[in-house]
């Protein structure tokens, strides 16, 4: 019974994943439904033990902070709703459903409840579902503007997973970086480049040895595989430039993210109005 | 093995990792109470109650641990499981040599148990690799997250003396052959 066993775990450890993803998502909702109220509460307690770096004061400061970034965060949505507006002026008369940034969206204040467990960089779980409107690809913020992540997968009624930037799963990054005395600056304005995780925990790539790059310089995002709220989210920023071993006339670029995942404590997602 | 006991201990033990135990992260490194617990069983359950019960625990940690491909999450079971299984038999092979009851000999099963559920784990992960659809969970290459995971292992020895302790407490409850015959 036992050796069966193991040989249907082998088999389903190597299974395709188009096999394992139509059931194994429901098994781990059902496994994790009274799991989750009390990692909720285990989650509190870890925070009040060791707060978040960020988290330096007390109560009436956090929830300033938090006041703040939701605020910032309706500023942001505010803006990128009056630039598709705009784009939608100017365009209106050779492309009709090209509008990428007149979604509206409604930020949604979700906390951390817990992480997977396992190795590696690790999913966050939020205490955000498809009751809040949330939809997988919905990117996540702090501060109003600094990118956590996106969602990954079907959310549930009242959670869902949170993939982080730092993730191998999240692949390349199209960004542009913004120099760091003018972090505000357009992407036109921006050098482009893409970046992947290393496993150091940093994003690197390539750019042109133009010298229009510098350490400090802001990271922001520009790519089109993401939804259209997380465009212009800052990634992170530049901590090392160095000669590409491959292409003398290309420099590689270490950017730190900003948003530290291991210690997070709330996010914003940026959802959809849809309607 | 009281199964009522092992369940709730697994609970316990899951939700723990999942929430609290980034409480005491050092390094980037979390500790688990799960390997802690596959340990305590291996090491006095019945053979083929520590067999199942490291099985059973390894597929709850598969199905708490999440991949994402093609932007949708995957939670692959088997890895944990026939990792945990395989640090199972490990234990089972030397336990009658080691005083079982000594918090050491339990920190040492905790890290024989997760250092071979460490080399399953990122075996059948690079294996899953080679699929046309195959992705895998790390950045980098398999070596420096096999580091990784033994460095966690160490780590979580250094936690399983308390847990052991802490286990032992509640022996008697367990139903295992030892406490069978205190009684």
């Amino acid at each position: 019974m036992f050796a069966a066993t193991m040989i249907a775990t082998v088999a389903l450890s190597l299974a395709p994943s188009s096999f394992l993803r139509s059931w194994t998502n429901d098994l781990s909702a059902l496994l994790w439904l009274p799991l989750r109220p009390p990692a909720h509460g285990l989650t509190a307690l870890r925070y009040w033990l060791r707060p978040p770096a960020e988290s330096g004061g007390g109560g009436d400061a956090q929830m300033i902070r938090d006041e703040r970034d939701r605020f910032r965060a309706l500023w942001h949505a505010e803006r990128l709703r009056a630039e598709g507006l705009s784009q939608r002026l100017s365009q209106i008369e050779r492309v009709r459903g090209m509008d990428r940034g007149g979604v509206p969206v409604e930020p949604v204040l979700a906390s951390v409840t817990g992480r997977g467990a396992g190795s590696s960089e690790r999913f966050l779980v939020l205490n955000a579902g498809k009751r809040d409107g949330v939809q997988a690809g919905d990117p996540a913020v702090i501060g109003g503007d600094v990118l956590v992540g996106r969602v990954v997968g079907e959310p549930g009624e009242a959670s869902c997973w949170l993939a982080p930037l730092r993730d191998a799963s999240t692949g390349r990054l199209d960004v542009y970086i913004a120099p760091a005395d003018r972090p505000e600056a357009p992407p036109s304005e921006g050098v482009i480049a893409q970046l992947r995780p290393n496993a150091q925990g940093l994003l690197v790539g390539e750019v042109d040895s133009s010298g229009k790059v510098d350490i400090g310089d802001s990271v922001r995002l520009a790519d089109p595989t993401w939804k259209p709220s997380a465009q212009d989210m800052r990634v992170g920023v530049i901590r090392g430039l160095r000669k590409s071993d491959r292409n003398p006339l290309r420099s590689v670029i270490e950017v730190e993210c900003e948003a530290e995942t291991d210690r997070m404590r709330q996010v914003t997602l940026k959802v959809e109005v849809n309607g | 093995m009281s199964w009522s006991a092992f369940i709730l201990a697994a609970a316990v033990a899951l939700t723990m990792d999942a929430s609290f135990m980034p409480v005491f992260e050092f390094a980037g490194i979390t500790p688990s109470l799960v390997g802690c617990l596959a340990a305590f069983v291996a090491l006095h359950a019945e053979r083929r109650a520590a067999w199942w019960g490291c099985w059973v625990l390894g597929l709850l940690l598969d199905f708490s641990s999440p991949v994402s491909i093609a932007g949708t999450v995957l939670f692959v079971p088997g890895p944990h499981a026939l990792g945990f299984a395989l640090g199972a038999a490990g234990v089972l092979a030397v336990r009658s040599e080691v005083m079982r009851r000594s918090m050491v000999a339990a920190a040492a099963a905790t890290l024989a148990v997760l250092v071979l559920a460490s080399l399953v784990w990122t075996m059948l992960w690079s294996l899953r690799g080679w699929w046309p659809d195959g992705e895998v969970p790390w950045a980098g290459n398999a070596l420096v997250e096999l580091w990784h995971l033994l460095l966690a292992s160490a780590y979580t020895t250094l936690l399983a003396l308390p847990v052991a302790w802490l286990l032992g407490r509640t022996f008697d409850h367990w139903g295992f052959p030892a406490s069978r015959r205190r009684r």
